[in-house]
């Protein structure tokens, strides 16, 4: 029997407006996926401790509440379940601190949110086309 | 930072000479801003990685002599000085199983050569742009 299930991507946004612009511009790809949304950083790993499947991918912003984003990504890479899973940080910040943290702590990518709208979505839609269709993801299971 | 000496640099670790060709050629817009070294083998590719300063990416093919993709990634997740690096693992096997193991060793990326010359072309030119203008590297630290 053939399953085909929607691929899932999370994003951890704590930000409505950014939520918004990034769903849209994700959306705007038209690509076969589902999109859940995490609004800090507890509810991130709750839903990752748990999800069927996981999702193929993490789209994580650095500033939340409760947990911030490299603390997150922390607990990820702690976790076998979700060890391998590909996280890009989306984060305001391009603080070089943040930057080397984050790959120290083994995220997968550092994408700096543009202040422009228009760069914006033109920016989530590149990366969302070379995460969701040029990267071959590790299979969720 | 960039040095006084020369631009930042991608490393690209590919035995085939067609592919690396190719690879050159949808590298040619960035040539201003980075500049490309190749090694053929997965000892070479070490070598490289051994000098200052790092690279800001490292591509490499699954397919090489003495050393495979896999090993190199292996060798250079083990370095704290490498660790950060954002490498790409290219394979042209037909198996994505491979990618698990990719993952499991630390890879940043995992891309499948296609068969076809235009459409390796087309995504050689998509991971550039990527990892080149969108993506932001980490800074090795200054000396």
């Amino acid at each position: 029997m053939l399953t085909s299930h929607r691929r899932t991507i999370l994003l951890v946004e704590d930000s409505p407006d950014d939520e918004r612009l990034t769903l849209r511009a994700l959306n705007r790809l038209g690509l076969d996926m589902t999109i859940d949304v995490a609004r800090d950083g507890m509810e991130a790993i709750k839903y990752l401790e748990t999800c069927e499947p996981l999702p193929v991918m993490v789209l994580l912003d650095l500033k939340l509440p409760l947990l911030n984003g490299l603390q997150v990504l922390d607990r990820i890479r702690a976790n076998p379940r979700t060890k391998a899973l590909p996280v890009i940080v989306l984060t305001s910040s391009d603080e070089p601190s943040d930057i080397n943290t984050a790959y120290k702590l083994h995220a997968n990518s550092f994408v700096q949110k543009p202040v422009d709208f228009s760069e914006f979505s033109q920016v989530i839609g590149e990366l969302g086309k070379y995460w969701f269709v040029t990267n071959v993801n590790p299979p969720t299971g | 930072m960039r040095s006084e000496a020369g631009l930042p640099w991608v490393l690209l670790a590919e035995d085939n000479s067609d592919d690396e060709q190719l690879f050159r050629r949808a590298f040619r817009p960035y040539a201003t801003q980075f500049e490309l070294r190749v090694a053929t083998t997965g000892p070479e590719a070490v070598d490289l990685l051994k000098e200052e300063p790092l690279p800001v990416v490292a591509f490499l093919d699954t397919r090489m002599p003495l050393l495979d993709g896999f090993g190199v990634l292996k060798w250079i997740r083990s370095e704290p000085r490498l660790n950060s690096l954002p490498v790409l693992v290219v394979s042209s096997a037909t198996e994505l199983a491979e990618s698990v193991g990719g993952y499991e060793l630390g890879v940043s990326s995992f891309i499948q050569k296609p068969v076809d010359f235009d459409e390796y072309m087309t995504t050689v030119k998509t991971v550039l742009d990527y990892w080149l203008t969108v993506n932001r590297n980490p800074r090795p630290p200054v000396a």
